[in-house]
């Protein structure tokens, strides 16, 4: 079984002057279909703005993410901060996490707070852990009639997976620590 | 910038502990400008290391360091450590003995910032002074309990600073936890910051004896009856180096790293006790039962820097966050210092300065 991904809507953003590039955010919603999985790249000036490691993420399919608004092609929107996060711990009783927070816009300092894991996608869940990276983008639409909407969401950062020449070199460099550290 | 006054005097030995709120670092002179230092933070106001900061701000920057010392790999012990090791080329590195294994070295060269930016930002520091000590043909300490890191008496009276721990129970311990960190090529493991491990068993806690001024820097050692604070509480060997009159309270003053034999058998009455704030995580360090408990040991107690302060997003950013997140707060909460000193081989008694957001606890 697989996933069909249909892309609802799409919007394009301005953006404010401290961050260069438009991105866009798809909106979709999955179908589950007896057809093989269908992949769709997801260009978002966010992420490719941001420190990003040598490989490309993965691309996955996405539920929509919950409270994002639908919104107008028109909309015109202004990222207020992106903070990268990082999970220090998580209560699964209280069904919160503990995140390092550090804004990306802007020569702002780190700031710590408590996350509902509600606000996590379903989809996204798996990668809660201590350590995880996630993304929390905080904008402001500007909609055609006029009217200012919050556009919040909270991303997890799937992260792609050590490959064998990363840990190969990993290896080689811990071994000549080693070795000169050890030698008589 | 914090004004810090005039330097040491030769015949002085002083403490001097830096918090910003998240982060710690601490100073000690041993008499005759030479100075051990033991972990490292960040300055806001400089972005330097504040124990660069310090020495360079009292003209002291080709001061003699003799030791460098990394308690642990955690970043808020160890931020502008690499640069700190540069600053002071010429000193001994100490880290604890977990990293003289390859799991661990392993585990250190995986999280070294290089495959993803900002990633495990404390095992890049230790990773980029190993680096360093390597290619110059040096070798760092690997410390474990009584590993002697100054024994010295060329001033007249000896100054000699000893690891209490961590003991080799406390390392397998703490390698295991690394290495279950050590990436794989399952094409599972994803790549992640590293976690910070907790309880810290394997952080290196300094007892420190200048000419007979004996100080007892905690690090961020936690209790285990057989691997933690236990384990120094009942070593002979430990307990033959002396009391202390000052201490550095061990993990921010949580009860998790206090047990009542480190006031009875390794300090001595009312000792002067400091400690940095920890304001990230789900419990803040100190809360007041932590200084509650500390009050019923001494009377005299100094924090480095203030609680968590009031976020510092912009209005709009916080009242948006709002709906997302609870409790938000400033990662750092205002720079301090707390600065011991005193004269070497005399009854003075310590004099107490606070610099910046330090204050009585």
């Amino acid at each position: 079984m697989g996933f069909e991904t249909d892309i609802v809507e799409r919007a394009s953003f301005g953006v404010s002057d401290t961050l260069s590039g438009v991105f866009d955010f798809g909106v979709f919603q999955p179908k589950v279909t007896s057809d093989f999985a269908q992949k769709w790249a997801l260009t978002d000036a966010v992420e490719n703005s941001l420190p990003v490691s040598q490989e490309k993420p993965l691309l996955v399919d996405r539920a929509k993410p919950k409270d994002v608004k639908q919104l107008r092609p028109e909309g015109v929107g202004t990222v207020l901060q992106v903070l990268e996060g990082r999970v220090v711990s998580v209560s699964y009783e209280e069904q919160t996490m503990e995140a390092h927070l550090t804004p990306k816009i802007g020569q702002v300092e780190d700031h710590v707070a408590e996350i509902d894991l509600g606000w996590v996608n379903q989809q996204d869940k798996d990668l809660i852990q201590p350590g995880a990276v996630f993304y929390i983008t905080v904008s402001k639409i500007i909609t055609k009639a006029g009217n200012v909407q919050s556009l919040n969401e909270l991303r997890f950062r799937r992260r792609p997976v050590w490959s064998r020449r990363q840990v190969e070199t990993i290896k080689a460099e811990a071994e000549s620590f080693w070795n000169s550290f050890n030698s008589i | 910038m914090i004004d810090y006054g005039t330097a040491p005097a030769v015949n002085e030995v002083e403490v001097c502990i830096f918090g910003p709120g998240y982060g710690e670092a601490i100073a000690v002179h041993l008499g005759n400008r030479r100075w051990l230092l033991v972990d490292s933070c960040m300055d806001p106001y400089s972005r330097e290391p504040a124990a660069w900061t310090y020495l360079n701000s009292l003209g002291l920057a080709d001061s003699e360091v003799l030791a460098i010392i990394a308690s642990h790999w955690h970043d808020d012990h160890v931020r502008g450590i690499s640069l700190i090791s540069e600053k002071f080329p010429k000193a001994d590195f100490f880290l604890p003995s977990v990293f003289n294994n390859k799991e661990a070295l392993e585990f250190l060269c995986a999280y070294n910032g290089k495959t993803a930016p900002g990633q495990g930002l404390g095992a890049q520091q230790l990773h980029d002074v190993l680096v360093r000590l390597r290619d110059s043909k040096r070798k760092p300490h690997f410390t474990t309990q009584r590993t002697s890191v100054i024994d010295d008496t060329s001033a007249g009276y000896r100054v000699a600073a000893w690891a209490l721990s961590p003991t080799p129970g406390a390392c397998e311990k703490a390698l295991a936890h690394l290495a279950s960190y050590v990436p794989v090529p399952n094409g599972v493991m994803p790549i992640n910051h590293a976690p910070e491990l907790s309880p810290n068993y394997e952080a290196i806690a300094l007892h420190v004896n200048v000419g007979g001024e004996i100080i007892l820097l905690g690090a961020d050692l936690e209790e285990h009856p057989e691997i933690g604070w236990s384990a120094i509480t009942a070593d002979e060997w430990c307990l033959s180096r002396g009391k202390s009159a000052v201490y550095k309270v061990a993990h921010h003053g949580s009860e998790t790293a206090c047990i009542p034999d480190i006031w009875k058998q390794l300090l001595a009455d009312s000792p002067i006790s400091c400690l940095t704030p920890f304001n990230k995580g789900r419990k803040k360090l100190p809360a007041q039962s932590d200084i509650n408990r500390i009050y019923s040991y001494t009377s005299r107690a100094y924090i480095s820097s203030n609680k968590s302060k009031s976020p510092a997003l912009g209005r709009e950013v916080v009242k948006e966050l709002n709906g997302i997140c609870r409790n938000i707060s400033r990662a750092n909460s205002g720079f301090g210092a707390i600065r011991l000193r005193k004269t070497i081989g005399t009854d003075q008694e310590w004099r107490v300065e606070l610099f910046g957001h330090a204050n009585t606890l």
